[in-house]
């Protein structure tokens, strides 16, 4: 058996073609990803609001405030510019150069913007809160001058009855991630490969060397099970190597649990290989084509879990959901995303132990397919 | 008996009936020919034996013992070599020699004797670290038979292991096969290829659609059909009035041309030629070259069947 498994390690460490698309796309892939939109992943860094006032506008109090409010003890919050005229700001507005700015006419401050978003968010929301503590102010010193100190006292008191707790894990709602989950899964299911070759090696009707080593007085389980644990090793190593390139080669996080993370490699790798072994047996076309057919469904596969566009992984689990949940790419994003984003493991065990039924019933179908030794035609 | 096919019938998916009622008896230290033309079924009968197709009806009997898919017994002392090269291309030649050789050989040092004797054998020894994929058709061939036959198998089956290779190196198969004949095993030989059959095969069967037509060794077959000699005379100017009164000679079966070519065909007999050059004088034909030949495989096929073996 062992010998069966180091000869067969031999022939598939040999195989460039598998070899590229288990061990040197993914990394490639991984660089692009990484090259293209590597700087948005990281989002706690705040950005300040450049916030744009009309020259005209004198209030040289509404500036200090402005300019003086802090996130925290070392970050403003604007950046105040007041070296452009309505005019001028406007013009920038229409040409999308700014997101929005600020301008009085009769006594109103007024906030142009051309579009939702967090920035303006952001600033209409302080501008509400100074308007409305300026109101005040104006409207009870007009009318009980006497309690003006009063309300400076109470408003100086100012308290936040809802205390915000950061999680002790660097968790991250940076849509970016998918990217690099849905890579991870991409390269899991490319154990499909390893499948095809699985198959197209063992079965006797689908290659003239299957047939060779279908009549020779081995026990057929022990030549499925031996090339079997020989593929698994070899796309187990790949895929864990694409993982800690991208952990520790570029850096991007995945969460700190590793040896969960090892454990939807390992159950997707299986998961992969497994699911090739089933296409491989039901698609009777022999040649490229067969594996060209197989790849195709797997990239299908990929990108409904987010590969190329995360908004459908979304979309996917808000109007179809049982398809991400039969979907092995969909199952190892979801759980190396409940794995990075949950406090708790609960989610991250709902969606591996979905991956792990899975890839049960993938290999029982597979040894189903598989197990005949007699066949129609070869 | 070494194998024993009774009444197999096997019928593909769609109604093609690959093998109808198909019995045969290989005995053991002989060269066993099955002849016959691409899908006569000869290929399908080998794949029956080998237990990896299924079949409708009918008993296969290895070694006298009830053959299927796993008799591992059975299969430990049968060498097979494909018609199609079947090698892996990741291993190098003396890899692949010791795979299917361990597949059968588990003790190690006995493997690697083996191993050597094969590639010495097939006489592959400089190509032994080269992969298959670099090496020419008739290489590839040579360790193709040396997967099948290192183990040293009691009943080793050839299936058309000639196909597509030049005339020397099929020499040197021929010759091989021959050799391990001699050295004990028993072969079954399948090809299209009649003269090679003739050349090396002790007892043949000729098969067409999935039956045997003929069978026994090739003088019995010779034998079985009227043509005795074929006669070819190039005509400086042939002509179509010459053939009635040919045909009408004694012992003549057929007169056609062949381009310029008359060919007679005629029956056994000692004086097909003299009574064909006596037509000739009389009528003042000039004639150039003239061959005669004996039958062939090819003419047993063509007399029984209506049809050549290459058709």
């Amino acid at each position: 058996m062992l010998w069966l498994v180091k000869t067969r390690f031999r022939v598939l460490i040999r195989d460039r073609a598998n070899l590229f698309w288990s061990f040197i796309f993914p990394l490639c892939l991984g660089t692009f990803f990484f090259l293209g939109f590597g700087n948005l992943l990281d989002n706690t860094h705040f950005e300040q609001i450049n916030l744009y006032i009309a020259s005209d506008y004198t209030d040289e109090q509404f500036v200090k405030v402005m300019e003086e409010i802090k996130i925290d003890d070392d970050t403003f919050l604007f950046k105040v510019n007041q070296d452009f005229s309505k005019d001028a700001l406007e013009q920038y507005l229409t040409a999308n150069a700014i997101t929005g700015y600020l301008f009085v006419e009769n006594n109103s401050i007024y906030y142009r913007i051309n579009e939702n978003g967090m920035t303006q968010t952001v600033t209409k929301s302080v501008l509400d809160q100074y308007i409305q503590t300026r109101n005040v102010i104006l409207e009870v010193a007009s009318t009980n001058p006497e309690k003006i100190e009063s309300i400076q006292q109470s408003l100086s008191n100012n308290k936040n009855y809802l205390e915000t707790i950061r999680s002790k894990r660097q968790t991250s709602t940076n849509a970016m991630y998918i990217y690099f989950y849905a890579l991870i899964a991409m390269t899991c299911t490319y154990g499909c490969f390893w499948g095809i070759k699985l198959v197209n090696d063992t079965q006797a009707n689908q290659s003239n060397l299957a047939s060779r080593i279908s009549i020779a007085p081995t026990h057929r389980l022990k030549i499925i099970i031996s090339y079997s644990i020989a593929s698994f090793l070899l796309h187990f190593a790949g895929c864990l190597i694409t993982f800690f390139y991208l952990n520790f080669g570029l850096g991007v996080n995945f969460g700190d649990n590793i040896p969960m993370i090892v454990l939807v490699i390992f159950v997707g790798s299986l998961c992969g290989i497994a699911f090739g072994a089933i296409l491989s047996s039901l698609i009777k076309i022999k040649g490229s084509q067969k594996e060209g057919i197989i790849s195709m469904i797997t990239l299908a596969l990929n990108a409904l879990a987010g590969l190329m566009f995360p908004d459908l992984k979304y979309l996917i689990s808000k109007y179809l959901p049982v398809l991400g949940y039969i979907n092995p790419s969909a199952l190892i994003t979801d759980a190396l995303h409940s794995l990075h984003y949950y406090e708790g493991l609960g989610h991250f065990y709902f969606y591996i132990s979905l991956l792990s039924v899975l890839t049960v019933v993938f290999i029982a179908c597979a040894y189903f397919f598989m197990r005949g030794s007699r066949y129609d035609s070869v | 008996m070494i194998v024993k096919l009774s009444h197999v019938t096997k019928t593909y998916k769609k109604g093609v009936k690959a093998l109808d009622d198909l019995s045969y008896e290989v005995r053991e230290g002989e060269i066993f020919g099955l002849l016959g033309p691409n899908g006569s079924g000869k290929t399908t009968s080998i794949n029956c034996l080998l237990g990896l197709l299924k079949f409708e009806a009918g008993t296969i009997e290895i070694f006298d013992q009830p053959m299927s898919p796993d008799r591992y017994d059975i299969k430990t002392q049968i060498g097979v070599v494909p018609q199609n090269v079947a090698v892996f291309n990741e291993l190098t030649v003396e890899e692949n020699i010791d795979y299917f050789c361990g597949l059968y050989i588990k003790d190690k040092d006995l493997r690697k004797q083996y191993v050597e004797e094969a590639i010495e054998f097939v006489a592959i020894g400089d190509y032994r670290k080269v992969r298959p994929y670099k090496l020419s058709g008739g290489l590839q061939r040579r360790l193709n038979i040396a997967c099948g036959i290192a183990h040293k198998p009691r009943l080793i089956i050839f299936d058309e292991p000639t196909v597509g290779v030049d005339p020397q190196s099929r020499n040197k198969i021929l010759e091989g096969i021959k050799r391990l004949n001699q050295d004990g095993a028993t072969i079954i030989y399948t090809s299209h290829y009649m003269e090679e059959v003739e050349q090396i095969c002790d007892y043949i069967i000729i098969m067409d659609k999935g039956k045997v037509i003929a069978h026994g060794n090739k003088e019995a077959l010779k034998n079985l059909i009227m043509l005795g000699e074929t006669i070819e005379i190039q005509l400086e100017e042939p002509e179509n009035e010459y053939l009635t009164p040919i045909r009408a000679l004694p012992n003549v079966i057929d007169a056609f041309y062949k381009d310029h070519t008359l060919v007679v065909k005629s029956g056994k007999g000692a004086t097909n030629i003299p009574s064909v050059l006596a037509f000739l004088n009389k009528r003042q034909i000039k004639f150039g070259t003239l061959y005669s030949s004996l039958p062939t495989l090819n003419d047993v096929f063509l007399e029984l069947t209506g049809k050549g073996l290459r058709d």
